[in-house]
Formats: C-alpha cells, sequence, structure tokens
C-alpha cells in the first residue's frame, strides 16, 4: 500500500511533468469579447486571447460576409488597440451580416475562436459625449446650475442618420457619509445642456452625461465634472427675507393703530360724510327728546329773524288789525295815530270796491300812503289820502261800509308810512283764491310766520319796521326792536263786520 | 491502482490536449434558424432601405437649395435644364394608380438599381467639382460628399433586398456607363450648369427612389392594405 501511494505520487507528478512541458502547443481559443459600432458607419471588434501555449502567437481575423463564402481579413488590426480590429466606412455595411471569426496561430497550431454574427445595426453604441462642463447661475432668487456637453465627434446628428439622446446624472459628493448618496438621472433629449433647479447651498455635486444612438445601447458615462455650490447664498436670502418680513410687520401693526386712535379723521378723509341738512339753532338732540317749545324757542330767538339794533332808522310799521282785536302798538309811529280807544287811525282807506286787492306794489314805489285797511267788503286799491278821522274814527267822507273802524276796538291803529316802500296783503278769508301779493308775485314771500303773517321782501332795503302783533291778550309792547330791512307784513284776516 | 493510473493519465490528457475545433452552430443575430449563415430579415432591410433613401432625398433638397443661394449670391440665373442630365429613358415613370398597381417587385427593384449605379458616378464628379469653386458653402460640400457615399450604400442594400427577394445574383448595367464621360470643360460657366444639373436631377431620381422603396416595403410587409397609392 505505501508503495503503490508512492508510485502514483510518482506518476502523477511525472504526468504533471509532462503535461506542462507537453503544453508548448497550439494556442487556446481566442475569444471575441464584442464588437462595437460607435456611429453606424464604422465598427470594432476586440477578442481576448486564450492561452498562447507558451509559444509566440498571432491573430487573425477574418470575416464572411453573410452566404457568401469569400473570406475577407480585418482592413484595420491597429486602429483599435490591441486585439482588436476595426472596419472602416469602405468595408461596413448596415445590409449584411457579418460572420467574425478570430484565429490564433502559433508554430504548434491554430485556434479558431467561435464565430460570432453581428450586424452593425444592432451593435451601435456611441462614444461618450464631449466636454461636459457645469456652471452656477445665481440669476434671481432661484439660482440653478447648468450642464452642458458636446456630442459624441463622430456621430453624424447633422443629416439624420442617427438621432441621439442624452442624460444627465448627478449626485452629492459625501465624504463623510456611510451610506453613498444615490444618482439622480434625468433625460434630457437631443438638446446639448439642461438645468438643475434648486440645488444644496454648500453642497458638492458630481455631474455626468451618456448618449445614446436610435435603440442602440448607451454609451459610457462621461468623465465627471464637479461644481460647488456656494454657502452663502442661503444665508443673504434668508436674512433679507427676515427683515423684509419685520418691517411689513411693523408697518402694519402702526397702520393699525394709527386707525384705531384716529378712526373717524381717517374715515373722514378717506369717505368724507355727506353733508346734511342742517337749521342753525335746531337742534337735533331735541327733537329727540325735548319738547316742542325748547325746540323752536331756539328758533324763534329774540334774534329772529335777524333783527339789527338800528336805532336810528325810523321804525315804520303799519298795523293793521282786526277790529275785535287788541292791537300792540310801539315804536315810533310816523303816523298820525290817535289814542283814543275808538278811534281809528287815519289810516282807512276808502273804497268801495269789494274785492281784496293787492296794494303793495303801488305804495312800494309811490311812497305813499300805504296804509290800507280792509273793509269788510273789500279792500281799496287806490291810495287814498288820509282822512281826517275824528274821534270815532270815521272819517269824514267815510263811507260806513268801507271803513274798516270798530269803534269798540281798544286797538290804536296805527298808519305806519314807511318810505313808501312796504306793502302788506290782506288775505280776505272768503277769498282766498286771489292772489294777494304784491304784484301777483308769490316770490316775494321769503317766510311765513303763522297764520296771519306773510314776511316779503322788498328788493330795496328799507328801514325796519316792527312787528306788530296784534292779538287779543294784547298786553305786552315791544319796544325799539327793528327790523332788518325786511318788507314785513301783517296779513290780518278781516272779518266781516258782524265778527 | 490500474485505475487510477488510467484516470491520471487521461486527466493529463485533457489538461494538455490541444482544444478540438468543435464546429459550434452558428448563432444568428435575431433568428431562430442556426443555420450555417445568417442574413438579416427582409424587413430589417427593407425599413433601413426606405430611411436610406428618405435621408438622401433630404439631403439632396438642401443640396439644391444650398446650390440656388450660391448661384444667386453670386448673380447667376440657371434655369432649369434641359433634361439631359435628366433620364427618362432610364426609368419610364409610372403615371397613373393602375399603372403602379401593375408594376410588379421585381421590376421595382430593377429599377431602383438601375437608378442608384446611374448616379454614383456623377455625384462623385460633383462633388470633386465643388471643391474647385472659389466661395462654395462648406454645407453644400459636405452634403453632396454625404450623398455620394449614402448612395453607394444604398446600392449595396438595393443589391441584397434583390437577392433575398428575387434569389438572382448581383447585376451590372451594360451600356451605361460609357455616356457618363468625365465632362471637362473649361468654361465655367458650362461647369456649374452641368453640376446644378447633376444636383436638380438627381433630387428628382431620389424622390423616385424613396417612393418606390416605400411601395416595396408596403407591399413585402403590409400585404393586404396596401393602399399608399
Amino acid at each position: 500500500m505505501w508503495r503503490d501511494a508512492e508510485q502514483a505520487l510518482t506518476l502523477m507528478w511525472l504526468l504533471s511533468w509532462i503535461s506542462h512541458s507537453m503544453c508548448h502547443s497550439s494556442p487556446g481559443r481566442p475569444r471575441i469579447t464584442r464588437c462595437r459600432s460607435p456611429e453606424k458607419e464604422t465598427f470594432t471588434c476586440w477578442w481576448e486571447p486564450g492561452s498562447t501555449g507558451g509559444l509566440p502567437t498571432s491573430y487573425q481575423l477574418y470575416y464572411r460576409k453573410e452566404s457568401s463564402l469569400e473570406v475577407f481579413e480585418c482592413p484595420d488590426y491597429h486602429k483599435a488597440g490591441n486585439n482588436s480590429c476595426y472596419f472602416d466606412k469602405r468595408h461596413t455595411s448596415i445590409w449584411i451580416i457579418y460572420n467574425i471569426t478570430v484565429v490564433a496561430s502559433n508554430a504548434l497550431g491554430k485556434a479558431y475562436s467561435e464565430s460570432v454574427e453581428v450586424d452593425v445595426m444592432d451593435i451601435v453604441q456611441p462614444h461618450p459625449p464631449e466636454n461636459v462642463n457645469v456652471t452656477f447661475m445665481q440669476t434671481t432668487n432661484s439660482p440653478y446650475f447648468l450642464v452642458q456637453w458636446q456630442p459624441p465627434h463622430d456621430a453624424d446628428t447633422r443629416s439624420g442618420w442617427v438621432t441621439i439622446k442624452y442624460e444627465v446624472r448627478l449626485k452629492i459628493e459625501n465624504s463623510g457619509n456611510e451610506e453613498d448618496s444615490n444618482w439622480e438621472s434625468y433625460s434630457a433629449g437631443k438638446q446639448l445642456e439642461f438645468s438643475i433647479y434648486s440645488p444644496q447651498p454648500g453642497a458638492n455635486y458630481i455631474v455626468q452625461v451618456r448618449c445614446k444612438l436610435d435603440q442602440g445601447l448607451w454609451s459610457e458615462w462621461s468623465p465627471s465634472a464637479f461644481i460647488q455650490i456656494p454657502d452663502n447664498m442661503s444665508d443673504t436670502q434668508n436674512a433679507f427675507m427676515i427683515i423684509a418680513v419685520t418691517l411689513m410687520v411693523i408697518i402694519f401693526l402702526l397702520t393699525a393703530g394709527v386707525l384705531t386712535v384716529k378712526m373717524k379723521p381717517v374715515k373722514h378723509f378717506f369717505l368724507p360724510p355727506v353733508p346734511e341738512p342742517k337749521i342753525s339753532g335746531l337742534d337735533t338732540q331735541l327733537l329727540k327728546s325735548g319738547k316742542a317749545e325748547d325746540i323752536f324757542s331756539a328758533l324763534i330767538t329774540p334774534g329772529y329773524p335777524q333783527i339789527a339794533q338800528r336805532s336810528d332808522h325810523q321804525v315804520e310799521y303799519l298795523v293793521v288789525s282786526d277790529y275785535d282785536e287788541e292791537m300792540d302798538f310801539n315804536g315810533k309811529a310816523h303816523l298820525e295815530f290817535q289814542k283814543g280807544e275808538n278811534c281809528l287811525t287815519d289810516t282807512i282807506t276808502l273804497n268801495s270796491s269789494q274785492d281784496v286787492r293787492t296794494t303793495l306794489s303801488e305804495h312800494v314805489y309811490s311812497g305813499a300812503v300805504s296804509s290800507q285797511l280792509s273793509a269788510t267788503s273789500g279792500v281799496l286799491g287806490e291810495p287814498q289820502e288820509l282822512l281826517p278821522l275824528d274821534c270815532n274814527g270815521l272819517p269824514v267822507k267815510a263811507q260806513d261800509q268801507n271803513t274798516q273802524m270798530s269803534s269798540g276796538s281798544k286797538c290804536e291803529h296805527v298808519s305806519i308810512n314807511p318810505a313808501g316802500l312796504m306793502g302788506y296783503v290782506e288775505v280776505d278769508e272768503e277769498k282766498r283764491d286771489q292772489t294777494p301779493l304784491v304784484g301777483e308775485d308769490y316770490s316775494m314771500v321769503t317766510d311765513v310766520i303763522s297764520d296771519k303773517i306773510l314776511v316779503l321782501q322788498d328788493s330795496i332795503p328799507k328801514q325796519g319796521h316792527k312787528e306788530v302783533k296784534c292779538d287779543k291778550t294784547f298786553k305786552a309792547e315791544e319796544t325799539g326792536v327793528v327790523f332788518e330791512p325786511l318788507g314785513y307784513l301783517e296779513t290780518l284776516t278781516t272779518f266781516s263786520s258782524g265778527s | 491502482m490500474k485505475k487510477t493510473t488510467v484516470l491520471q493519465v487521461c486527466v493529463a490528457f485533457v489538461l494538455c490536449s490541444p482544444q478540438v475545433m468543435t464546429g459550434s452552430p452558428v448563432d444568428c443575430p435575431d433568428q431562430d434558424t442556426a443555420g450555417t449563415s445568417c442574413s438579416i430579415s427582409m424587413e430589417k432591410l427593407l425599413e433601413r432601405a426606405v430611411q436610406h433613401a428618405e435621408l438622401i432625398y433630404r439631403v439632396s433638397e438642401e443640396s439644391k437649395l444650398l446650390f440656388d443661394e450660391m448661384l444667386i449670391s453670386n448673380g447667376m440665373n440657371l434655369h432649369i435644364p434641359e433634361g439631359n442630365m435628366c433620364a427618362p429613358k432610364t426609368v419610364p415613370v409610372p403615371l397613373s394608380k393602375s399603372e403602379i398597381q401593375q408594376i410588379s417587385d421585381k421590376w421595382i427593384l430593377h429599377s431602383l438599381l438601375i437608378l442608384a449605379q446611374f448616379w454614383i458616378d456623377p455625384l462623385a464628379e460633383v462633388q470633386a467639382s465643388l471643391e474647385n469653386y472659389e466661395n462654395a458653402p462648406s454645407a453644400l460640400l459636405t452634403r453632396s460628399k454625404w450623398m455620394s457615399t449614402k448612395l453607394m450604400s444604398l446600392e449595396q442594400g438595393i443589391t441584397v433586398l434583390i437577392r433575398q427577394i428575387l434569389g438572382e445574383g448581383s447585376l451590372t448595367l451594360e451600356g451605361l456607363e460609357e455616356t457618363s464621360d468625365r465632362f471637362v470643360s473649361s468654361n465655367i460657366l458650362e461647369t456649374v450648369r452641368r453640376d446644378y444639373s447633376v444636383i436638380y436631377c438627381f433630387r428628382k431620381d431620389a424622390h423616385k427612389m424613396q417612393t418606390f422603396l416605400k411601395l416595396l416595403k408596403c407591399r413585402q410587409i403590409d400585404k393586404e392594405n396596401c393602399s399608399l397609392f
């Protein structure tokens, strides 16, 4: 057994030595590793040699075109490097399939590789894009970086012979991280540049591009391009943002404060209020709460209607009164008046007319006596001269029916002769339809005080006159109140003699 | 012991002996049939041929436009030449739809081959002549070179198609090569006129070739509803 083992070992050693020494032999089979066409116009095939068999070995590549039996040899062994064969344009055809074989030969024999069928259109893989560069663009608030490249120089993209597509990938270079960050890939179509927005500030990017022709294989990734994103980009932006926001908040608060404090003036400034009608002296508050007298007391002020103290003016006024009533008179009466209980003024105008007529205009301009008394039967339309009156008040020539003297009256009838500018109107209550106004002009009326008093306005300012009130409860005297030049009239309703 | 010895010897021989070349069956790139030789499928061939012809036609159009611009910028005004280079006699053009339906694949292929082979030499001459111009645009030069290259390639393709579809050997034309003598003229105007007529007429024929190939492709691939024309 020991001898057997020894023999076996010796034999084995012998045989192995023999095999070694005997394998100076024909070469091993080479193998075609790959064939590539970078632009569909040429192609190259590479092979790897098998064992050399210890002897210098040479390699040849032979090819056949499709089904023909003619064998050609590789046109160029050197252009593409060792163990390669380059087929130039003349030898490349896209219409046929190449049957390629590599033969290794040495002194002891030949070895044939496996044949490979090559269709040029199927082995298209372009060279990677060239001149890849990256620039950082910090234009506005959206910074980005721009990747640019060139197509591989041998690809004929201009004529449309090939259609090229690109792909960009990038990743952040992390020097200290345990895990590798992943590549992000973007398809770029046919363009020669690509923008990447919102880069991470302070990061280091690696960018690569590759391309593909038609439906072929992707090329290798181009050499990396690096870019460093500046760090202060976000800081300045953040600072600006913070300052801007703070300012806005402050301004807003100030505006709010101002508005709350000065709401009304600001509101009035922007939305001026519509003026409401106002009567001076009339307090709207009183309307709500007060009593009627209070309200109108303000209106009926002692100064109403705008009496000016003019003592130099002669106060002339005309009193026309109801016989039944006692009248109030005072002031200087530029009149002949007779006191007495039953006196009548001489302001009786006699007329036989039955009409109530306005005589103001005539008196205004004539300056004559304007006093008139309306008789119950009418108003005398013409100025009448003053007739002397006797104590009874009856004019000498007066006709009874026209006179309007009440002997029983306590009124003293005073005729007022202003400079002839005053007129008055009496309205016969029986005959209201007639226009009782000066010259048939109702526009002269400026105010109505009571149902007995119409205030007319003359164009000519005149002496003030006094308001005369005539009522039954006549007692008070109003003194020295001078009217503004405002025509003042007192209308009376006359009563029939029977009243 | 003998068994082991035999085994060892066998192992040794296996290690050492040269590889026996085995006739492994050829693997066709895209065909299942493992024949001794493969060929590209007809669909692919036709597709590539049509693409070729389309590109050639497009580039010939661009060339003609460039030539026109060059003439205009040089002040020359060439009219359409009276058809000495536009050779209608070689390939009669079918005019009506019924005529088109009557022509056979064989006729199409032969016409294509005739056209392609006819134009290879004139294009090469024009390309050489354009390089002698004073201010020919470089785009025109590159395009004319490209056209002559691709036309040769297309001719190869048509030959392959004929071999596949018709099963014939390669054809060579007789009787057409002698007409295209080297046209040498010292007259610049004549040279320009000839070059322009070559480009002009080639453009027409390129369109013809493209149309024929499209028709052929339609017939071969989509046999039933080929209502292209």
